[in-house]
């Protein structure tokens, strides 16, 4: 407990203290020095003195109105220690140490590893089925063509670099995007010039 | 006879036999205390098999930075914690609650009744200040091992003891059992008219 600033009515006990004071005087748990100054108050203060009785009295009753009726008999204890000691032998194999510090500290790092890990593998499934079959019928015709199945491959291996990189994107289609977008750069003028006359 | 922290150290190097020892020593003791929470001696029975369970299980993590005891509270605690939330209601809503004392009732039967209303206002007291309270009057723990019973830091604990402490006068004063309050008193050491007797007995009359 801190020390009193100061009170005009005691010159080292303020209102606060004393309220919280009392109860620690009342617990043995007051400091020496100010254990002085509340005894000081409570021979000079009648309604100090009577603030300090009603919670002694309060703790008095409280503690005589215990009602616990505990088995006396050895012979209860006995089995009690008997049936816990037979449940722990029975059901309660001991974790080692590292594996519950292990389960402790990494069981949440775990989990978000398999969740992420699942949801990749999920994710580059998919894009890999979405560019492999599509359903466009000028796609189609694209695919056909032999040197669009070489570049097609490369987008769908592309996509599969890009969804490793997952966290920058918001849905697979800008996974397809991007990865098509990266492919289109590098096509060659031939390769352009056949891709825009299988879209016409 | 060998210390707690012996026998857990024992334990840790697989002998059985000392969480046996750890048993018989703590048993009695949690048993009480728990009974003192739920109220009931068949679920405080199981609380305190289900605690020692816990205990050994997990003893590799005990450190040893608190007593085995304290340590051993807190896990029943938090055990005893799932079974008497769900009983709590119950607890609040006895109605056959003391409200009244015949002034020629036998004293036995008028103590019993305000036994019986301190009781109830202690169950009516929110969960942690009531294992404060419980702990520290019943129990006579430490505000320090209370702290690490309850996991809250050192302050919080006392807090709590002197919010229930506080809150309890009020409401036994504010109580309509007056009459059995007085015989009561004149019955118990340190209860009101005695301990104002005693206090005001202490020193000549200087108001202020």
């Amino acid at each position: 407990m801190k020390p009193p600033k100061h009170d005009p009515k005691h010159p080292k006990v303020t209102t606060l203290f004393r309220k919280e004071g009392w109860l620690e005087h009342l617990e043995l748990e007051l400091e020496p020095n100010l254990r002085e100054d509340l005894e000081l108050l409570l021979r000079n203060s009648k309604s100090d003195r009577n603030e300090f009785a009603s919670l002694k009295a309060t703790r008095d009753l409280v503690k005589k109105s215990d009602d616990v009726l505990l088995p006396e008999s050895g012979h209860y204890y006995m089995n009690l220690h008997d049936r816990i000691m037979s449940a722990i032998e029975d059901e309660a194999p001991r974790t080692s140490t590292m594996r519950v510090k292990m389960a402790h500290r990494f069981s949440w790092g775990a989990f978000a590893g398999t969740m992420t890990m699942t949801a990749m593998l999920a994710l580059v499934s998919w894009v890999s089925l979405k560019t492999s079959t599509p359903d466009d019928s000028r796609a189609t015709a694209a695919i056909e063509s032999a040197s669009f199945d070489r570049d097609l491959a490369s987008v769908a291996k592309a996509g599969v670099n890009v969804s490793q990189e997952l966290n920058g994107f918001e849905s697979e289609s800008e996974i397809v995007t991007a990865a098509l977008e990266e492919k289109l750069k590098n096509l060659s003028p031939d390769q352009a010039t056949a891709l825009l006359a299988s879209l016409q | 006879m060998k210390s707690d922290i012996e026998l857990v150290q024992e334990v840790k190097a697989g002998e059985r036999k000392a969480f046996s020892e750890l048993v018989q020593r703590h048993q009695r003791t949690l048993l009480r205390t728990i009974l003192r929470l739920t109220r009931e001696q068949s679920i405080a029975e199981d609380v305190v098999q289900e605690s020692f369970i816990k205990a050994y299980q997990k003893i590799d993590l005990f450190e040893g930075r608190s007593s085995f005891k304290s340590w051993l509270f807190q896990i029943a605690l938090n055990t005893a914690r799932n079974r008497f939330r769900e009983r709590t209601q119950d607890l609040i809503n006895i109605e056959d609650t003391f409200l009244g004392v015949d002034p020629g009732a036998e004293n036995g039967l008028v103590q019993a009744d305000i036994k019986h209303k301190i009781r109830e206002e202690i169950d009516k007291l929110p969960e942690k200040q009531r294992i404060a309270l419980t702990l520290r009057i019943f129990e006579d723990m430490s505000f320090k091992e209370i702290a690490v019973i309850m996991g809250c830091p050192y302050d919080t604990a006392k807090a709590n003891y002197r919010h229930a402490l506080l809150k309890l006068r009020e409401r036994l004063e504010d109580s309509d059992s007056v009459a059995g309050w007085d015989r009561f008193m004149e019955d118990s050491e340190g209860a009101w008219d005695g301990a104002m007797a005693q206090a005001n007995a202490r020193a000549p009359e200087v108001e202020q």
